[in-house]
């Protein structure tokens, strides 16, 4: 249970206040107010829904508000919430795969947005379900090189992979969406 | 389709996804990280906050939930006319100690939260202490200043490994909303019994939110949300089946989990969203996007738990807090109790005073 304290009857003599570092410490609430939509959005396309995607990016600024001591640039701080927004979307769907094996009563699971897909044209449909179906790593890849804005370089960083890597899951990728929606039309 | 075609539907389906799961003018809800017990940052932050003051100067400080603008005032003015427990001259030093074993104390309430209406103070003692009447009167509160009336009341648990003893102090009524509550227990020192004695002193710091109230007519089918008074909405619900029927009574929410997996007699089942506990035994507040039909049509098919509406157990994860109370005025399962959860309010004053299983007076 997170809220779990305890309250050490001498803790209050111990008053710890590093200002130096406090200072240049980057502002978290205001990195949350700029970035919450992005993040929020990026997951959303990692994870196929938004409750899990608004989990991810809580539990990113969680983390992060753990280390924030560690944390005096506001890029590198975005850099770091990018990475966890990856690494605990691989996780939901880890969980999720994990939860779908062990489920006994049939109804539940909200899973593939399949109901926000409603709202999207039937070719952006088609090209969604395609990415689904990628391996994981080549899903990352690509939203993260059609959406997110980011250079080839810090896809490679936020992915821990070379660029080389990136270059060749973008394109074995493309080929296979090619290939799956020129047969499908 | 050519590869540049492909590449431009690529990111406008993206564009279209992400914009759907998120709209343009969505807000973002308050972050998880501002409500967490940064008690180092706190502690800092009181040292920090004159100086800040003085300077003029808009600073730029990580993750202090007590930075909170709205609050920040109240903190700052209350702080330096409150010294903490160790300054005062009641504290253990200046004290006769009472002889025995050292009696610990934990408690739950970290500094800096904040709270619905209905939440205790949660105590947790090392050993099975056998009076509480000393510590009944080394506990004061005081709400905005000004001094609060309240009584312990005690039961066994095991929240804890090796603190056997639970004891939770409350007022008589629900605490004010949007009000700072600093509550002071000058036990160090004091006898706990024959033969033990009291090794802690400890506060808690916290404020109150609005007074949400929310009431769960199982005649209905409905609940319905108030906040400082005002109907914040009436939402169709689930509750438990037949077989396991719903708790009644008064019940608090005792902690929020956007996602979690929940288990029982035949069924098990991850992803569970925007779950607020109200029982240990495991009934919550949550998102059931399985059983909508039974939520529109009031047929009551759970396993305890209040079913909602997705979007409606999502606004509701927002509203409320931990600490918010729920009651099930006419809900089939049995009467809830001070242990179930935090079954504080269904324990009569009177009964409440006297101190469970722990004598306070």
């Amino acid at each position: 249970m997170a809220l779990l304290i305890a309250v050490e009857a001498d803790s209050e003599r111990t008053v710890v206040a590093d200002t130096s570092a406090l200072a240049d410490q980057v502002d978290l609430r205001a990195l949350y107010d700029a970035h919450w939509r992005y993040l929020v959005r990026l997951a959303a396309l990692l994870v196929d829904d938004i409750a899990s995607a608004e989990d991810v990016v809580q539990d990113a600024f969680v983390a992060l508000h753990r280390r924030s001591a560690a944390l005096r640039d506001p890029e590198a701080a975005l850099a770091y919430l990018r990475a966890s927004v990856l690494n605990l979307s691989r996780s939901v769907l880890r969980r999720r795969q994990v939860a779908r094996k062990h489920l006994r009563v049939a109804e539940p699971e909200a899973t593939a947005g399949a109901d926000h897909d409603v709202l999207l044209r039937d070719e952006h449909r088609a090209a969604l379900a395609a990415v689904r179906a990628l391996p994981r790593h080549q899903r990352e890849v690509l939203i993260l090189r059609y959406w997110s804005g980011l250079s080839e370089r810090e896809i490679a960083q936020t992915l821990h992979i070379s660029p080389g890597s990136v270059k060749s899951a973008a394109s074995r990728g493309l080929a296979t969406l090619a290939r799956v929606l020129r047969g499908d039309s | 389709m050519t590869d540049e075609e492909l590449e431009r539907t690529l990111a406008a389906a993206f564009d279209a996804q992400a914009r759907a799961a998120v709209g343009d003018s969505a807000r973002p809800p308050e972050p998880r990280f501002a409500r967490m017990p940064a008690r180092r940052a706190r502690r800092a932050g009181r040292v920090l906050a004159p100086l800040l003051a003085a300077a003029a100067v808009v600073a730029v400080v990580v993750g202090l939930a007590n930075f909170d603008p709205t609050t920040n005032g109240h903190d700052a003015a209350a702080r330096p006319t409150s010294p903490g427990p160790h300054s005062t001259p009641s504290s253990a030093t200046g004290r006769a100690v009472a002889p025995g074993k050292a009696v610990r104390i934990k408690l739950l309430n970290p500094d800096g939260a904040e709270y619905g209406v209905g939440m205790p103070v949660i105590a947790y003692f090392s050993r099975k202490i056998t009076s509480g009447r000393e510590l009944q009167r080394a506990t004061t509160a005081t709400v905005n200043g000004k001094p609060i009336p309240g009584a312990w009341y005690f039961e066994y648990s095991s929240y804890f490994k090796g603190y056997p003893i639970e004891g939770h102090w409350r007022p008589q009524t629900y605490w004010p909303a949007h009000a700072s509550v600093q509550v002071d227990i000058s036990a160090a020192g004091l006898s706990a019994g024959r033969g033990l004695a009291f090794a802690d002193s400890v506060t808690s710091d916290f404020t109150t939110g609005p007074r949400n109230i929310s009431m769960v007519d199982d005649m209905k089918h409905r609940m319905t949300v108030t906040t400082d008074g005002h109907i914040y909405g009436t939402f169709p619900v689930s509750l438990g089946g037949k077989a396991t029927p719903t708790m009644r009574g008064i019940k608090v929410i005792m902690e929020k989990g956007q996602s979690i997996c929940m288990s029982g007699p035949g069924y098990d089942e991850c992803g569970v969203r925007y779950t607020q506990r109200l029982t240990y035994a495991g009934e919550y507040l949550h998102s059931a996007p399985w059983n909508v039909s039974n939520i529109v049509h009031g047929v009551d098919s759970s396993n305890g738990c209040t079913n909602l509406l997705p979007a409606d157990a999502r606004r509701l994860y927002r509203l409320l807090r931990v600490g918010d109370v729920v009651e099930y005025p006419n809900t089939s399962g049995p009467a809830m109790q001070a242990g179930a959860g935090y079954g504080d309010w269904d324990v009569p004053w009177s009964t409440w005073r006297a101190g469970g299983l722990v004598p306070t007076r």
